[in-house]
């Protein structure tokens, strides 16, 4: 494993590579920290940028706007109160809370020293455990990922809030929408509409930016008082020595859930925000500050977060399974440059794989050693007014959208779901199972008709092969759960804002 | 909502809300079954193409149904009014750009997004939009044109020509 590591290392720590794995941190930040963009449209939005570079270099690069794009976001969640995406909510809680009792610089500095730290951890898992994984997953059938897919979809709602029925249905139509477009196996176009933009199905870009970029903006225009235009001031950066006592754990606990909760795929990375939030404030000495801007309820989220970001690359190098919608334009962006996630990048490009996971490393790395002392002008990029943002905002979607494929047609799908986001949020429909459904659908679908040929029509199948039954029970139980009142009343408290 | 759906009966003490998203999800169900006649089903050993839509839109009308049914018993929960103004402008905006972009060039594309966006907001004024948009056709030119070298004609195409 060192010599891995090492090996990474030495393909990522060239001047040149150094080079663009600090424009990417810039840039991703730059975009990033932009309230209303979040990571996935920042990547959507740089992942242009990457394509003229040799892919090790262009991978480095990717990774510094992925943690630029990350850091940006929680940014923007701490001194704006704008979530750039569902794993910034958290770090509203209480960083922005933090912020309005003017230590929204000890927020910032212990978002980043947690992320570092938890990064730092989850590269050794991943190191570590990439290789066993990739054992087992060249075990697995088609109906153990068929039930892995299951359960990240079922985890996935366990984050919404309201009710469950409301949410698995949105999980459902985004699984629908995943239909859209050529069936793989047959080779019939279904649901077209007779349009041939839409035979590589639903641009997902254009869901994402729609429903979360388009949608959200008419959203804030509805409600002035709800853009909170005030950036709250930055303060120093040095923790206090509380601070720092109190964080600590925080960091680590927060770390190990992230690193565990990282590896499902459907929610992983969302769920292990909320749940390390949660249990913060059940563990913490300090759990009744919850609510008035708690540095626990910062340093565990933030670090969780970034542990499952990096752990989340587990499933996808693995078994070729995005974890969330931005890993899913990762692998978008791998194989651009011809890589195809699966068990077997590890063998066949040893070199690529593990600079990829010492680049990670180095985007941590950059962030802290660059990005903080920078803040100041993220900050002045938060500062102006929400009337000259949005048309930019818009703007910059409009671009982004239709630059993926230069197609404008992506930009009319963008309309349709900007409306459709805005219908969903008037309905009190949650979004974020539909974009999970959608982007693990097409999969799901293939999957349940591949172990249904083998098992010639039997669905016992999935109960038979243990794998399967152990992730499916885990799957009900977490469903069961859900729909025990109690437990839905106290997820409903943990999820308010 | 005057939306594609009726109006469920008003002045009553029901979620409306619950009600109506149940209703909406109906539709799209029932919507999707019937395009799903096209294609073949099969058998569950030997999937057709529209096998899947077949489970997917099906379990989609039972949870639709069960949202509505829950709604009408729920809380009272009334439908909210829609920014009709705000969204048609906002959305507009967004596909005056996909109309503009490749007939006009990036330029007067982010022109036309940036007037019809930013009437939306009552707040602006005409000298500011005139300045926003000056602006960003600069910050767009900058980073996508110069900086991203962008596949796309910053001025009109016809214009090029010269």
């Amino acid at each position: 494993m060192i010599e891995n590591l090492a090996l990474g290392l030495s393909v990522a720590m060239t001047f040149h590579n150094l080079g663009f794995a600090f424009i990417g941190c810039m840039i991703g930040t730059a975009i990033g920290v932009l309230p209303g963009i979040g990571p996935l449209a920042t990547i959507a939005l740089l992942l242009p940028l990457t394509f003229a570079l040799d892919p090790v270099t262009a991978l480095i690069m990717l990774s510094g706007i992925y943690y630029g794009a990350q850091y940006g976001g929680s940014t923007s969640a701490i001194l704006l109160n704008l979530p750039g995406e569902v794993t910034a909510v958290v770090t509203t809680l209480e960083g922005h809370k933090m912020a309005k009792r003017g230590r929204a610089g000890a927020a910032l500095a212990t978002a980043a020293i947690g992320s570092f730290f938890a990064g730092t951890v989850a590269t050794l898992v991943v190191a570590a455990s990439g290789p066993l994984l990739t054992n087992l997953a060249l075990s697995f059938g088609p109906a153990e990922y068929f039930s892995l897919i299951l359960l990240g979809l079922i985890i996935a709602t366990v984050l919404a809030q309201g009710s469950i029925f409301k949410s698995i249905a949105m999980l459902v139509l985004g699984v629908a929408l995943g239909l859209v477009g050529t069936d793989v196996q047959s080779g019939q176009v279904r649901f077209s509409f007779g349009f041939f933009e839409l035979f590589e199905g639903i641009d997902f870009v254009a869901v994402a930016m729609g429903i979360f970029g388009v949608a959200e903006i008419i959203r804030n225009l509805e409600n002035p008082e709800n853009r909170s235009g005030t950036v709250s001031k930055v303060g120093s950066l040095m923790l206090t020595k509380e601070e720092f006592k109190r964080a600590t754990p925080s960091v680590i606990r927060g770390t190990i859930v992230g690193s565990i909760l990282g590896i499902l795929p459907g929610g992983g990375l969302a769920l292990s925000t909320f749940a390390s939030y949660m249990l913060e404030r059940k563990v913490s000495k300090y759990g009744h500050e919850f609510g008035t801007g708690a540095i626990e309820g910062v340093a565990g989220p933030e670090s969780a977060n970034n542990a499952a970001s990096q752990t989340s690359f587990i499933p996808m190098l693995t078994l070729g399974i995005p974890a969330n919608a931005v890993m899913a334009l990762m692998i978008g962006g791998l194989m651009i440059h011809g890589i195809q996630p699966g068990p077997g990048v590890m063998q066949a490009q040893p070199a690529l794989f593990w600079g990829l996971i010492a680049s990670m490393w180095i985007g941590n790395l950059m962030l802290l050693v660059i990005n903080l002392p920078l803040i100041g002008m993220w900050v002045s990029l938060l500062k102006l007014p929400y009337k000259y943002l949005y048309p930019a905002i818009l703007v910059f979607c409009a671009i982004g959208v239709y630059s993926v494929n230069y197609s404008a047609f992506n930009v009319f799908e963008t309309v349709l779901f900007g409306f459709l986001g805005y219908l969903f949020f008037k309905l009190a429909l949650e979004p974020a199972p539909l974009l999970i459904g959608f982007v693990l659908g097409p999969m799901l679908e293939e999957y349940l008709r591949r172990a249904m040929v083998v098992s010639r029509g039997s669905a016992w199948v999935f109960v038979e092969r243990p794998v399967s039954a152990v992730l499916l029970a885990i799957a009900a139980l977490a469903l069961g759960a859900m729909l025990l009142p109690s437990i839905r009343h106290k997820k409903d408290e943990a999820l308010e804002e | 909502m005057q939306h594609d759906q009726p109006a469920p009966t008003p002045r009553r003490r029901l979620g409306a809300k619950d009600v109506t998203a149940g209703v909406f999800l109906v539709a799209i169900a029932l919507v999707g079954l019937y395009l799903n006649q096209e294609y073949e089903v099969g058998a569950a050993a030997q999937m057709g193409s529209g096998y899947m839509p077949m489970l997917v839109f099906g379990l989609l009308g039972l949870l639709g149904a069960a949202v509505a049914v829950l709604g009408i018993k729920g809380e009272h929960d009334p439908l909210e009014n829609w920014a009709w103004r705000e969204m048609v402008l906002i959305l507009g905006a967004m596909a005056a750009f996909g109309v503009l972009i490749e007939r006009l060039g990036m330029a007067v594309s982010v022109a036309a997004v940036v007037v019809i966006s930013g009437l939306a907001d009552r707040e602006q004024t005409i000298r500011g939009i005139a300045g926003l948009t000056v602006a960003l056709v600069a910050i767009c030119w900058a980073v996508f044109t110069l900086g991203l070298g962008l596949n796309v004609s910053f001025l009109p195409p016809a214009l090029s020509q010269f």
